[in-house]
């Protein structure tokens, strides 16, 4: 028996001695990578740097993205309440009326976005500035962090400016700048790097020309900015990329907007999507009626509801082809059957007809509005998501760019010229409706601005105090649906001060988005952009 | 190291068991005799030793046994546990019969208390416990619903009538944040849950319900621990051989009053409704999905004890229906649990294997929703025999193609493995070594044929699914026990090491466009769209593990039953904290004073127990996931990047680092009175505690850049909760053939959101929103706020309809502004959102009665809960008539003389008051005598029911709504409608 009890108590010992020892409790983890597995291997370089391209597709299109921010508030593109909802708690409703505050979510989904961007930027700016032969990707890199904060700059005016020198500071909390500043910024990083950024063309990826266009973007809108117009350095900026970039208008307006756009001649600057391998282009979803659907024989019912406002829908010239960006009539099926409405039961054996008239922003029929149809929606698509890329900024973009500095700088026939070699394309039936002048360009706008309800308007403002309204018109024919009119609208001084559809001017502060609250709680060195 | 221990372990065993082999008798003369019970029944198993030597055998079946003994002199001790020690001398005798009597202070009534149990009068914390007579009776569905209203301060609800819903279980508020705020679950000491075992395998559920009660289990044991022991052999238990059974049916408790065929066609008549929507049937589409449900449970156990040898093996079989198709739950459960003693009685050796198997069907509230809301004059079928669809229709689908045309199979296996070896080197010490395995794994594979939705509308072409998951947890414990009495003190003490490890993996695979149904997902490589990298399938793999290591330490001490003090200590280490914060201290003491024991109340006749107790303890708990203290880079497997020739993979940071991320903490005091008066007529608790929960985890807005992502999970919110419970037992009437006792059940919780911040993390706002309406309304529903309850809902206050100037008699919503002003809902901004009610009862109350008369027993459960708001989603959804589907009858009810106009909106209008009490079960059973029958030793049928009657001012199907997380009080729309139970049972033991 003692001997049985030694074993006992040795056998106890052992266990004992062994537990003890056991008291490690550091983590592994198994399908993350924690900051010591990183490493320098340019595999996961590129992979660590990667996203500051794919966050564009979130950027634009993720739910909630700039897309909508930027043609929402605008007088070109409404999302009303709808028999299938779209109500969202008024946030459509809000940036229709302006009356966003802090909270609004695509302003702060804006925010997050990019400053997510700009943090892996600094995070990969510092760490190939250290490294040798690779000056031409920190370029790259900062001329692509100049872009972001370009998309602040417009949208917020007033943010922190952040670089890679504060990512090594210890306990930095960033402190809030001037839009002055911010413009200061991006401005100077862009001249900074010019020489050096590449003028090659690699898809989808910043280069000389792209910076050269946010250059000109910031000039373009230096009397918004900062409050003293740049039109002589926009215009140095896109009369180098028309003399030096070896771009091409495409014939056809539409093949800038094609499932395979890629090849398209116009293409400066494009957010690289794919149905499946990138961020979803859902737009599709948001704007289809449901039964179209079976239109395009997609394989995920659309939910849509964005449409556009009437009163901009009856600027267009009837012979413009740039009307086909909208999705309009009697709707077919693939199979050349009608497709029906289906919410209004006594309209299920009425044919679904996109209607150029709509309600209000608080109430429309499920068949009213055209709908966004500028980029081609493949046929068969599995999920909810299509593959055409986005060009952030196009040949025609720059051209126009020109045309408007011309136009501002007194020398309104040049630029009806290029308005004309534009709208070329677009009139190819009618070709003799292609050319303005430069006396209409200095005209007011044809927009028939005021309130509007069901098809008549409440409220009657007009367009024609307008200056250079004709030119805006024609910026809206070109750039519909391609996240340019809060911008414009704000450059020509309507943005603030008219009314559409249900919307009313709702104070000139309007013109920049208020810091988002979730920044504001995160951060107490920022404050409230000014009037909110 | 583990396979290490699990040898030496195995080793061990083997040593032990070779050696104790060895034993040898000599025989001289044969004394015969019979050990006796109290009842003067044959006692099995008694030991009967040799004095002075180790020569003995033990009584058989009937109590007899036969000893070889040296002469006259020889003096047999019998000894048996529970029972007095008798020494008999055996002189001339050859034929000894023995009668023991029972020791009284080892049948006194003990709690369990973790790592070991504690005699009932020498509490000092707040625990309750509950005992199998006490329990629910009838069906349920698992070892929660026993509890329902039979103790004060743990609320239990099911609140979905699903056959495999788990049961809500809250203890004293809600705890948490992020966190669950649900107790632990052990049983037998491990980690489980209610559905773990059969409920009729359970001996005793304790409840730990304060901090200084449940510090022991340190960062497990701040939202309390319920303590589940299950049924063992005792030492001289015949075999026994117990079966119950039961059959039971449901309906349901009851129907939203959606329109009919018929409704809808006089809606038509009074032009309320468009002619074009009635399709010329007339369908019940709720009826189309359900069945009168048969559900079976049949349990049957074998225990079997000597004092050396005992054994339990318990088989159960449960099949439940549900009342719609596909929603079938069918377990089994088989344990067995072996105890030896050795070498003298010196060393314990346990086995124990637990084996649970469930199979569920695939049954979810989509598909009820879309019974409710399809247009009941819409067929289930086209004459060609397709399922009628309309594919147009948005998110509108056949109920009865969805189930099927959709094949579900899910299940769930658990396999329990513990080992354990107690050695006593000395009397009163324990040292007890355990070592225990958790398997569980689930299997789930779906597939949608060609004719489902999927197809029909999306084009899917057949959808497969499969998945695979599985947890491992490894479980150590290391205990040393010691009791000991001297004179008037009483001395305890206990000393352990526990250590746990748990691995989580799964995997999944998801296709669609297969070229056959024949396959259901047993081919899932046949499908295209995963070839073709189509969004909607893909592949998935998964693993997380974490540690919890403890050390821990009990004392107590008690003198001449009057006063006792117990305190505890554990120092606990969690992998899941940041490198900072690894190990806590988790300290507790109570003390208790029996009043009653004292000198000047030994007179007082009135009173035959009265004490004081008051606690304080410290506990925690862990509400973050693995891993979330390192800065973290996942790679995207949606999101590639295009690097101007191909798609790579890209890193994205998801999480900031968190070096002190820690436990979540409560500090908790317990004032308690426990009284017995009138001959234990009245007996009772009172209870009073006070909880500081610190430390709470919430996600903090951090700037970026510097911080690689905006939140950082970080511990700095505090909560508290207050509050008084009361049990109270009644014995009314006690007289020979009649007996009526009563409980009643009262608890109370304030609960208040002290601060979201602390000096570290701070919030700018004091307050976050949580819940959600969902698709169209997409609100949130609740809003968290410093210095309030949680749980409070936040929305528009309605106060009525205005007319319409357009359409006459049609009106939409008025709500009450910021500043009290009126203004129609189209005008409102965020700002004009208000508090309107609280999803959290504030008190609660249950009423339990037991009746006997002869032969016949009955139990009545009443329980309610009081003053408290639910957020009526159906009829939030559903009560309009803008909605193109199918709604309530109530829809075109008229609002202020108008029919309502506005879309589905988040307003005051459908939150309604929830109070209710509820004639939650009421069983009668018959005992048959059992001298009537040589079968078996006691029989007894019985009849129940429950969730019988519910009084409530609450419109919608059951007041009984989630009270778990951040948005208590949503009574979601799709949620499985709760049941009306009767039961027919027997209960036989042979």
């Amino acid at each position: 028996m003692k001997a049985i009890n030694r074993n006992i108590y040795i056998a106890s010992f052992v266990f004992l001695s062994m537990v003890c020892s056991c008291t490690d409790l550091d983590e592994t983890p198994h399908d993350v990578l924690t900051q010591d597995d990183l490493g320098n291997s340019p595999e996961i370089l590129q992979a660590l740097t990667a996203p500051v391209y794919t966050s564009l597709t979130n950027v634009m299109f993720g739910w909630h993205g700039y897309f909508d921010l930027q043609e929402e508030c605008s007088d070109v593109i409404v999302t009303p309440a709808r028999p299938n909802g779209w109500v969202d708690g008024g946030t459509y409703r809000a940036l229709h009326m302006h009356t966003w505050n802090s909270f609004q979510s695509q302003p702060a989904s804006l925010w997050n976005r990019v400053y997510g961007a700009l943090n892996i930027l600094n995070t990969s700016i510092g760490t190939y500035k250290n490294m040798a032969n690779v000056e031409g990707l920190v370029a790259e890199l900062r001329a692509l962090r100049a872009f972001y904060y370009y998309l602040l700059l417009d949208n917020f005016g007033n943010v922190p400016i952040v670089t890679e020198d504060d990512v090594t500071k210890t306990n930095f909390v960033p402190e809030q700048s001037t839009r002055a500043e911010v413009f200061d910024f991006v401005e100077t990083e862009l001249l900074e790097v010019m020489p050096i950024l590449s003028k090659e063309k690699v898809y989808g990826k910043m280069n000389h020309w792209a910076a050269r266009m946010v250059l000109a973007k910031i000039y373009l809108n230096a009397e918004v900015y900062i409050g003293e117009t740049m039109w002589d350095e926009a215009l140095e900026q896109v009369e180098d990329i028309e003399a030096n970039g070896g771009f091409t208008l495409e014939s056809n307006y539409h093949s800038n907007f094609v499932v395979e756009n890629e090849s398209s001649g116009e293409q400066i600057f494009s957010i690289v999507f794919d149905a499946t391998r990138s961020g979803w282009f859902h737009y599709p979803w948001k704007t289809l009626h449901p039964s179209s659907g079976a239109t395009y024989e997609l394989g995920s019912q659309p939910w849509g509801g964005s449409c556009a406002i009437p009163q901009f829908i009856d600027t267009y010239d009837e012979d413009d082809s740039r009307l086909n960006i909208w999705i309009r009539g009697p709707q077919f099926a693939s199979d050349g059957s009608p497709i029906y409405n289906i919410f209004d039961p006594a309209l299920e054996d009425v044919q679904l007809n996109y209607t150029k008239q709509i309600g209000h922003i608080d109430e429309t029929q499920e068949y009213e509005g055209y709908r966004i149809g500028k980029f081609e929606i493949e046929r068969g698509v599995a999920g909810t998501a299509i593959s055409n890329d986005v060009p952030f900024f196009r040949y025609a973009d720059a051209l126009m760019i020109k045309a408007e500095c011309l136009l501002r700088k007194g020398q309104a026939d040049a630029a009806a010229a290029i308005v004309t070699e534009l709208r070329a394309r677009a009139f190819v039936a009618a070709p003799d409706k292609a050319e303005v002048t430069g006396s209409e360009l200095q005209q007011g706008s044809k927009y028939n601005y005021g309130t509007y309800k069901n098809g008549v308007m409440l409220t009657t403002e007009g367009g024609a105090d307008i200056q250079y309204g004709r030119f805006l018109d024609e910026l809206g024919y070109e750039f519909a649906a391609e996240f340019h009119r809060r911008q414009d609208l704000i450059r020509f001084g309507v943005f603030t001060s008219k009314s559409w559809l249900s919307h009313i001017p709702n104070g000139d502060h309007r013109a920049i988005f208020d810091i988002p609250q979730s920044a504001l709680d995160a951060n107490p060195n920022l404050s409230h952009n000014p009037g909110y | 190291m583990k396979e290490t221990f699990t040898k030496q372990v195995f080793r061990l065993t083997l040593y032990i068991v070779l050696l104790t082999a060895a034993n040898n008798v000599f025989a001289q003369q044969t004394v015969r005799g019979t050990v006796l019970s109290e009842a003067d029944e044959g006692m099995p198993g008694v030991n009967v030793v040799l004095k002075g030597t180790t020569t003995g055998t033990t009584t058989d079946s009937n109590g007899r046994f036969s000893i070889s003994v040296p002469g006259p002199e020889a003096v047999l001790v019998v000894s048996f546990v529970g029972y007095n020690t008798e020494e008999i001398t055996v002189g001339s005798q050859s034929q000894v019969d023995v009668k023991l009597t029972p020791d009284i202070a080892s049948l006194q009534e003990v709690v369990v208390i973790g790592y070991g149990t504690q005699r009932k009068q020498d509490v000092t914390t707040a625990v309750a416990q509950v005992k199998p007579d006490e329990f629910v009776p009838g069906a349920v569905r698992n070892a929660g619903e026993l509890l329902r209203g039979k103790v004060a301060g743990l609320t239990l609800s099911t609140s979905s009538g699903d056959p495999d819903a788990g049961t809500e279980i809250l203890l004293r508020g809600i705890t948490s944040i992020y966190g669950s705020s649900s107790p632990l679950v052990l049983v037998d000491g491990y980690p489980g849950d209610m559905n773990s075992i059969s409920p009729n395998d359970i001996e005793s559920i304790d409840v730990l319900k304060d901090a200084s009660a449940s510090a022991i289990y340190g960062t497990r044991g701040k939202n309390g621990v319920i303590l589940i022991t299950t049924k063992k052999a005792k030492a001289g238990l015949q075999p026994t051989i117990e079966y119950s059974g039961y059959v039971a049916t449901e309906r349901f408790n009851r129907k939203a009053k959606f329109m009919n065929a018929s409704d809808v066609r006089a809606r038509i008549g009074e032009g309320l409704i468009d002619g074009a929507y009635d399709k010329g049937s007339s369908t019940d589409w709720l009826d189309e999905i359900s069945r009168a449900p048969i559900n079976h449970f049949h349990n049957i156990s074998l225990r079997s004890g000597t004092e050396r040898t005992q054994y339990a093996v318990n088989a159960s079989y449960q099949l439940a229906d549900g009342m719609f198709l596909a929603s079938d739950n069918e377990e089994f459960k088989l344990r067995m649990d072996v105890t030896q003693y050795l070498i003298a009685d010196k060393l314990k050796m346990n086995v124990n294997v637990l084996k649970g198997l469930q199979k569920y069907g695939g049954f979810n509230g989509w598909t009820y929703r879309q019974a409710l809301i399809r247009n009941p004059t819409s067929s289930v079928k086209e004459a060609d025999g397709n399922w009628s669809e309309e594919p147009a229709q948005f998110q509108y689908e056949n109920p009865l193609a969805l189930i099927k045309e959709q094949i579900y199979d899910n299940k769930s296996q658990w396999t329990w493995l513990t080992g354990s070896v107690s050695y006593f080197p000395v009397d009163n010490l324990e040292l007890k070594i355990v070592g225990s395995q958790h398997q569980w794994s689930n299997e789930t594979g779906t597939y949608q044929t060609k004719k489902h939705i999927s197809n029909a509308r999306d084009s899917k072409n057949g959808v497969a699914y499969i998945e695979n998951s599985a947890v491992v947890e490894n479980y150590l414990d290391l205990t040393a026990d010691y009791t000991k009495t001297i004179g008037l003190h009483r001395i305890t003490g206990l000393l352990g090491y526990s250590y746990i490890d748990y691995a989580n993996t799964a995997s999944s695979i998801s296709n669609f466009d297969f070229p056959t149904d024949n396959f259901s997902y047993h081919s899932i490589e046949q499908g295209r769209a995963l070839r073709q990298g189509l969004s909607g399938s893909g592949v998935d793999s998964y693993k997380a593990d974490w540690k919890l290591i403890g050390f821990f330490g009990r004392v107590g001490y008690g003198f001449n039953d009057k006063y006792n003090l117990l305190a505890s200590l554990r120092y606990e280490g969690s992998s899941r904290f940041g490198a900072d914060n690894k190990w806590g201290l988790f300290p507790s003491i109570s003390a208790g004073w029996t009043i009653s024991n004292e000198a000047f109340l030994s007179d007082v006749t009135v009173i035959n127990m009265l004490k004081l107790r008051v606690g304080y303890g410290r506990t925690g708990s862990i509400s973050t996931d693995p891993y979330a203290s390192l800065t973290r880079y996942a790679y995207s497997s949606s999101q590639f990047y295009f690097n101007g020739k191909d798609w790579v993979s890209i890193l994205q940071p998801v999480a900031n680092p968190n070096p002190d991320l820690g436990w979540e903490t409560n500090i908790e005091y317990n004032f308690g009175l426990d009284f017995s008066l009138l001959q234990n007529r009245v007996s009772g608790t009172i209870d009073y505690y006070d909880r500081t929960l610190e430390d709470l985890v919430f996600d903090y807005p951090v700037p970026v850049p510097p911080n690689l992502v905006g939140t950082t999970r970080a511990n700095a919110a505090t909560m508290t909760n207050r509050g008084v419970e009361i049990a109270l037992n009644i014995i009314p009437v006690q007289s020979g053939k009649f007996e009526w006792s009563t409980n009643f059940n009262y608890s109370l919780n304030k609960n208040k959101l002290t601060s979201l911040s602390n000096d570290k993390f701070k919030v700018e706002n004091d307050f976050f929103y949580a819940g959600y309406t969902g698709d169209p309304i997409q609100l949130s529903t609740h809003k968290i706020q410093e210095g309030k309850a949680i749980g409070s809902f936040f929305g528009y206050k309605s106060v009525g309809l205005e007319e319409d100037p357009d359409n006459a008699g049609e009106g939409k919503w008025l709500v009450e502004g910021a500043n009290g002003e009126i203004k129609s809902i189209e005008d409102v901004t965020e700002d004009d959102r208000q508090i309107l009610g609280n999803g959290l009862p504030q008190w609660y109350l249950a009423w339990n009665n037991y009746l006997r008369y002869g032969n016949f027993d009955m139990s009545i459960t009443m329980r309610g809960a009081f003053d408290y708001q639910i957020l009526n989603f159906q009829r939030m959804f559903y009560e309009n008539p803008t909605i193109v589907y199918n709604k309530l009858n109530s829809a075109y009810d008229k609002i202020d003389g108008l029919t309502l106009a506005s879309p589905q909106s988040y307003v005051s209008y459908y939150i309604e008051d929830g109070d209710f009490w509820k004639i939650d079960n009421v069983t009668l059973g018959y005992n048959f005598n059992p001298s009537n029958s040589k079968a078996f030793r006691k029989a007894r049928v019985y009849i129940s029911g429950s969730n019988l009657a519910t009084i409530t001012g609450y419109k919608g199907i059951d007041p009984e709504v989630t009270r778990l997380g951040l948005a208590p009080g949503n009574d979601d729309r799709d949620k499985y409608p709760t049941t009306r139970t009767f039961t027919l049972g027997v209960n036989l033991t042979f």
